[in-house]
Parts: C-alpha cells; structure tokens; sequence
C-alpha cells in the first residue's frame, strides 16, 4: 500500500464516521402526539373560556403534560430498541429534552410562583420551539425544519402583543401548521424509507 | 513500530467492505443489519460474509433478540475491534506521514 491508498482510505474512514454520525431515523410520532395534545388543551382552554365556565385551567395541563412525557419516553425506547444511536440523533434528543423541561418549568413552576403570567407561557413555549426547530433542522441537515423556526419565531412575537383569548387559537394553529403537520411529513418520509428498505 | 511495515496491516480490517463496516460501528454503540446494510451499500448476503469475517477475528460482536416479535440482529465492535481499528488508524497515518 503507497501513500496514496493510504489516504484514500483515511478519507474513506472520515466519510464514513461523518456519515454515521450525521445520520438519524426519526418517525416524528413525538411531534404529532404533542401537537395534538397542545392543540387540545388550547382548544378547551379557549372553549371553557368563551363559554364562561371557570376553573383553574392549568389542571388540565397537569394532565396533558405527563402524557406527553410519557409517551415522548416510550417513543424514544422504542426507536432507541429499533435503530443505533448515533451523534446527530443523540443531540436532538438533548436538544427537545431541553426544551420540553424548560417548557414544563416555565409552564407549571413560573405560574404558580406568579413570575410568569399565564398569558405569557404561549409566546415563551414558541420562542423555544423555534430554537429547538432550529437546531433539529441544522443537525438533520433539513433546511426546511430550520425554516419553521421562522415560523415559530414570528408566531411568539406576535403572541406577546396579543393578551386575550385568541392566543389560545393562534397557538392552536401553530401547533397544527409547524408541528403536528411536520410530525405527519416526517412520518411519512419515514414509513418510505422503511418500505424501501424492507 | 518505529517505521512503517506493510505486513503489519491489519488484513481483516483491510477491505473495503469491512472497513465501511468498522468505520460505521465505531461511531455507533451497536447498529442493525439492516442499517449497516443500507450505509455500506452492500447485499445482505456480502454483508454476511464480511461481518462473520469481523466476527471470527473477534473485532465485532453480535446480538439476536425478538422485539416485537420480530428477529433482530445488531453488531457493535469489541475492545479488541476498537484496539485493532485505532492500530489500524495509526498505520495509515504513519504511511500518509511518511
């Protein structure tokens, strides 16, 4: 063997390392679930409010959430189970664990201590999505999972100006348009690629 | 080592196939047939061959269990595959350096 093989093969290796550890296998069931989830505590939120029945709406949250978590960890067992775990996959799992604690903290802790106002949870929840969005898409090389960040971004903005009881519907629609419709691309994508690989 | 010796390349790991292999598991904790499959671009029965080779040197070690019902077959390298990959490594660089 001359150099020059020799430095093919190196370059051979970096390309299969760089390759592996890009790689991820994702069924966005993750993102479906909670998109439906969210969307459903908005939508009563947003119902039980406009048909004047009142009660302390963060109960239904406290039954959401743990759900969502639940499932989030099942879901990851199960992929974990079914694919090797590789750099790029490991990091966006990092990269929502994250953001859903950070969530969480804010959603329950920053209410109930009176640091965060109910109406303020939506556009912060937005702003760390479209940081979470962000990384994801730059990590699977996705430019279009990048670009909801945008999306995300923009929507949390506009929810900090608006104060009334369609914020609950604006983030309904954000649920459904930048994560429970990207969780059904990427589904979709997924299920192909099982197919042709079968 | 103090210069490089050919015959001291690591033959198992020599080949194309078997290199993608070890390349592939050493930036994974274990992976499926399937996916190494697909990554090296290979058939499942060439695929075969060259992991038993990996196998009977000791370089790579497998799992069989049912998840769902189904068989599932995953490979992760040994300490001894880690071991020879990094000698092998060095051998290329010391061959570049030179």
């Amino acid at each position: 063997m001359d150099e020059k093989r020799a430095l093919e093969e190196l370059q051979f290796i970096r390309k299969v390392i760089d390759e592996t550890r890009r790689s991820v296998i994702y069924n966005g069931k993750d993102y479906i679930f909670w998109g439906i989830l969210v969307i459903i505590g908005m939508m009563s939120t947003y119902l039980f409010v406009i048909n004047e029945i009142y009660f302390r709406y963060g109960y239904i949250w406290l039954v959401l959430i743990p759900i969502g978590w639940a499932y989030s960890l099942y879901n990851g067992k199960k992929q974990k189970e079914r694919f090797p775990s590789t750099f790029a996959g490991k990091l966006i799992g990092y990269v929502w664990g994250m953001a859903g604690i950070a969530m969480t903290i804010i959603g329950f802790v920053g209410t109930a201590s009176g640091a965060v106002s109910p109406m303020g949870i939506s556009p912060i929840a937005c702003i760390i999505m479209g940081g979470a969005y962000f990384l994801t898409g730059k990590l699977c090389e996705a430019k279009w999972m990048s670009n909801l960040s945008y999306g995300w971004w923009i929507g949390g903005t506009a929810l900090l100006f608006v104060k009334t009881v369609e914020s609950f519907l604006i983030m309904s629609l954000l649920m459904l348009f930048l994560q429970t419709i990207p969780g059904i691309i990427i589904y979709r994508k997924y299920k192909k690629e099982l197919a042709s690989n079968s | 080592m103090s210069e490089f010796d050919y015959q001291q390349i690591d033959d198992i790991i020599h080949s194309r196939i078997r290199l993608a292999i070890m390349a592939l598991l050493i930036s994974v904790e274990e992976a499926e047939f399937n996916f190494i499959r697909d990554k090296v671009n290979t058939t499942d029965g060439n695929l075969s061959v060259h992991i038993r080779k990996l196998e009977e040197a000791g370089y790579v070690s497998v799992k069989k269990e049912f998840i769902d019902r189904k068989p599932r077959t995953s490979y992760a390298l040994t300490k001894n595959g880690k071991k020879a990959f990094e000698i092998y490594l060095n051998q290329l660089e010391k061959l570049v350096r030179k």
